[in-house]
């Protein structure tokens, strides 16, 4: 399962379904994490359930109203455990102390607020309780664990009562649907907020609630985030909620000059290792979050940190301020004019990348045996392909990113484009007969451009600059075999050779990040590439 | 704009620690959120000034293990701690009530583990390639005690000598302050090293100055002020409460003292003679004189003068010092 800025967060870049407890200062974002982590999972086709006591469905339906409505109202839920008009009758199992003929209505009557308290603690139990049992009904249409028929297993876990629910609540809950396509679909939780929820229905209520829900979720193998604003919540309760979760993601906001700085970071998760630093990111205009990506943005190359303001340009390098350029130069004073013999980078070259990645290898329900064996496969075949093994190693780079492969060309700009065409006829041999899980599906970029070679923290050769950002934005735009080119070796190669003519044809002019607009090719044959646009260009235009 | 001074020497023992840990506090006192920086990597001792135990250390930052603000610790509140006496000759006179902070002073301590001085060498990867990660994560350090700390100071401790983090400590800083104690030069040594160190900093904008220590003038040994007296080592009299730059016999000593203190001035003279032949070989001004003061050169413990004694004269100097860096800066 992904969630946002998961690749920044953790090196593997993926994390098991979990459950997790996300904590930070009022106005860090968690929020907006929340909402962008339930937008991906409409667009990604997964079932996702939004539990806020806070907001109403008019304000819920505002918040997603990027996404296709018919998408929101069939693969998703909207629960406010505050607004239950539901009789709490026959909960006694779920909290004995709960009157047999409780409130009928809802809690905004009088009594729920006498005392002081927004809520009597039989409705806190009650309308939590009922909450559960709303997502266990709704989980149990989309997902093979439950069966509204069969589900002693959940109702051990929240006690058996057997009590029917209606929907009133629920966003859309008159057009949700009973069959929802396959029965084992991903699922996503929200909860956003504890805080509020603790505050509405007091900790015990909660404590219980998250408690039974997070067996539920993990019944289904869901993946659930779970706001708590900190430090307002006192440590007791952190710890007795952080107990409860798989992973605790954190967030922080520091005020500076310009403004407000925000970070995240994984601070844990079970049985992974990791490294919580933090990641920066913010919350543009549209509402969704963007991350600190270090790899596919320009980096001072003396102290590494991601150029947000205007680059200082000299020598040919990249610097975050003037300070830092200084520094470069002062260090290139006593260490030598070439002062590689400290790792700094001292050669940019020009290269012609290739860039690519396996289809939909993130998919959770893909074994990691597949995705290894998957990977191995590629590797292979790439390496039998003519355009790789007769490239001398000092006129490549072989760059390994996870489920694919960067391999920049020094000289020869037709390489990266050989190796693709030669590539796909591989891979539709291999594919020939295979089912859809054991086939292999490639998204290829080219792109070519300028980089710094340095040596990385392994010692091992590396390069980043424009030319492979390039490359790799590109990429990012297709579909599966698809050999998407930038414009720069497109036109390098019409220019070269009659038969490219024919075969490398520009699809549209394409804003990518940062709004440079490039013109886009599209390579393809019969034998290879893919005729078709890629969705992302259909969609945006 | 922020200024980053960084104190070193081609020698230890020359006092960058006493005058950049004073230094530090005395521009805090005077209202600048300063950040003072142990890089003494091989033989750390700012903790000695403070006497706290940090949770984390600028190695922790270095490594990638730790954020910036894990690693520096707000010590305003322990300098506002500090018990200021009205004291111009001795440790022993009337206490004067705390004193208000207007700045802020946080420090970052280095660690004195073996393991954590190996791994700033590289240790525990391929050398050249770690030593580079390390060096940019110090240039971050710098870079966000600035740009998210909003520092008016950072004053860096450094190692002494041609040394890897010492010369990276003078690369990121915009101020070098060359320590020399008097009495204990080594010309060519100093010579030496700013020639092929310094000259690679000053070209690109960073400014040199000298910062002469102990200078001679303000004690004399008691067996120099007393001639019938053995000769207790270390023992000593004070003759001075000057600036330490002009000191000069006074005219209460005994004429039996006034040949020993014309053999001080001459010594005195020519030590003068030496450094100011040298701040003129190697295009640098002396920016202080700091005179030798035996009473809190020998003290037991490490101490703040600047703000236990503000009247000392040690302190004074410092007034004088923070003073001319303020006016550089307001030029800059």
């Amino acid at each position: 399962m992904q969630i946002p800025g998961i690749s920044d967060l953790l090196e593997k870049g993926t994390i098991p379904d979990s459950l997790l407890l996300l904590i930070g200062p009022a106005g860090a974002g968690k929020t907006m994490y929340c909402r962008q982590f339930f937008s991906d999972g409409l667009f990604d086709g997964d079932y996702c359930i939004y539990i806020s006591s806070s907001l109403t469905s008019k304000q819920f339906r505002n918040h997603f109203s990027n996404v296709e409505k018919l998408n929101l109202v069939q693969n998703s839920r909207f629960i406010n455990p505050y607004l239950y008009h539901r009789s709490l009758d026959s909960l006694e199992q779920y909290s004995p102390s709960i009157p047999a003929s409780a409130d009928d209505d809802n809690t905004d009557s009088e009594d729920d607020r006498a005392g002081g308290r927004m809520i009597d603690n039989e409705n806190s139990f009650g309308k939590l309780y009922l909450t559960l049992k709303d997502i266990q009904d709704s989980l149990a249409k989309v997902t093979k664990y439950i069966d509204n028929d069969d589900d002693d297993e959940v109702d051990r876990g929240i006690g058996n009562v057997g009590s029917t629910l209606d929907h009133n609540n629920s966003a859309y809950s008159p057009l949700l649907p009973n069959h929802l396509g396959n029965n084992n679909r991903s699922v996503r939780i929200v909860v956003d907020s504890l805080t509020h929820l603790l505050t509405v229905f007091g900790e015990s209520a909660v404590l219980k609630f998250v408690n039974d829900l997070s067996f539920l979720l993990k019944e289904v193998e869901a993946t659930a985030i779970f706001t708590l604003t900190v430090p307002s919540t006192s440590e007791y309760l952190k710890n007795a909620l952080s107990s409860i979760f798989d992973g605790i993601i954190e967030m922080k906001l520091e005020e500076h000059n310009e403004g407000l700085n925000r970070s995240v970071r994984l601070l844990s998760i079970k049985g992974l290792h990791y490294n919580p630093s933090w990641i920066k990111f913010k919350i543009i205009d549209d509402g969704s979050l963007a991350f600190a990506d270090q790899s596919s943005s320009l980096s001072c190359m003396l102290c590494g940190k991601s150029i947000s303001g205007q680059p200082i340009l000299d020598s040919e390098f990249t610097f975050d301020s003037q300070a830092c350029l200084e520094t470069y130069k002062k260090l290139a004073g006593v260490y030598g004019s070439n002062i590689s013999e400290i790792g700094l980078p001292s050669e940019v070259v020009d290269v012609n990348f290739f860039y690519t990645d396996i289809v939909s290898l993130s998919d959770p329900s893909l074994p990691v045996k597949k995705q290894m064996e998957k990977i191995g496969i590629l590797n292979k075949m790439i390496g039998s392909c003519d355009a790789y093994f007769r490239t001398p190693k000092d006129k490549k780079i072989v760059l390994t990113t996870g489920d694919g492969m960067a391999i920049g060309f020094f000289l020869n700009p037709e390489l990266p484009f050989q190796l693709s065409t030669q590539l796909h006829r591989k891979l539709r041999l291999y594919n020939r007969g295979k089912s859809h899980e054991d086939e292999i599906g490639l998204r290829i970029g080219l792109g070519s451009g300028p980089v710094f070679v340095v040596n990385d923290i392994k010692d091992n050769q590396n390069v980043w600059g424009p030319g492979i950002i390039l490359a790799r934005r590109v990429m990012d735009i297709g579909d599966s075999f698809h050999i998407l080119m930038a414009d720069r070796l497109a036109e390098d190669l019409i220019a070269l050779k009659h038969e490219y003519r024919t075969t490398i044809k520009p699809i549209v002019d394409y804003k990518i990040k940062h709004g440079q607009t490039i013109k886009l090719y599209s390579a393809y044959s019969k034998e290879f590439g893919n005729p078709k646009p890629p969705s992302k260009i259909v969609e945006h235009y | 704009m922020a200024s980053c001074i960084a104190f070193h020497s081609y020698k230890g023992g020359t006092g960058k620690t006493t005058i950049a840990a004073n230094l530090a506090a005395l521009l805090a006192k005077k209202g600048y959120r300063v950040f003072l920086l142990d890089l003494d990597v091989y033989a750390p001792s700012l903790q000695a000034y403070f006497d706290k135990e940090p949770k984390r250390w600028i190695n922790d930052f270095l490594n990638g293990t730790a954020e910036v603000g894990d690693v520096i610790m707000d010590l305003t509140p322990a300098i506002e701690e500090v018990v200021a006496y009205d004291s111009s000759n001795t440790l022993k006179q009337k206490q004067k009530s705390k004193e208000k902070i207007t700045g802020k002073l946080w420090v970052g301590f280095c660690s004195s583990r073996k393991e954590e001085i190996y791994k700033l060498e590289g240790g525990g990867g391929k050398q050249d390639t770690t030593k580079i990660q390390l060096l940019r994560r110090f240039i971050l350090l710098r870079e966000q005690l600035i740009s998210l700390h909003d520092a008016d100071y950072i004053i860096i401790d450094t190692s002494p000598g041609i040394r890897y983090w010492s010369i990276n400590a003078l690369a990121v800083a915009d101020t070098l302050f060359l320590t020399l104690k008097m009495g204990d030069l080594d010309i060519d040594g100093t010579r030496k090293m700013a020639e092929e160190i310094y000259g690679s900093f000053t070209k690109f904008g960073a400014k040199s100055y000298l910062v002469m220590n102990r200078v001679a003038g303000y004690c004399i040994p008691q067996h120099i002020s007393d001639a019938t007296v053995p000769l207790p080592p270390s023992s000593a009299v004070r003759i001075e409460a000057g600036s330490g730059n002009t000191a000069s016999a006074p005219s209460s000593q005994s004429s039996s003292s006034r040949e020993p203190a014309s053999m001080m001035q001459q010594q005195k003279d020519e030590s003068n003679i030496l450094t100011s032949a040298l701040a003129s070989d190697i295009r640098m001004d002396i920016i202080s004189s700091i005179a030798c003061y035996c009473d809190i050169q020998f003290s037991n413990k490490e101490f703040l003068t600047v703000l236990k004694y503000p009247d000392h004269p040690f302190a004074k100097q410092f007034e004088l010092l923070a003073q001319t860096i303020e006016g550089v800066q307001s030029k800059a």
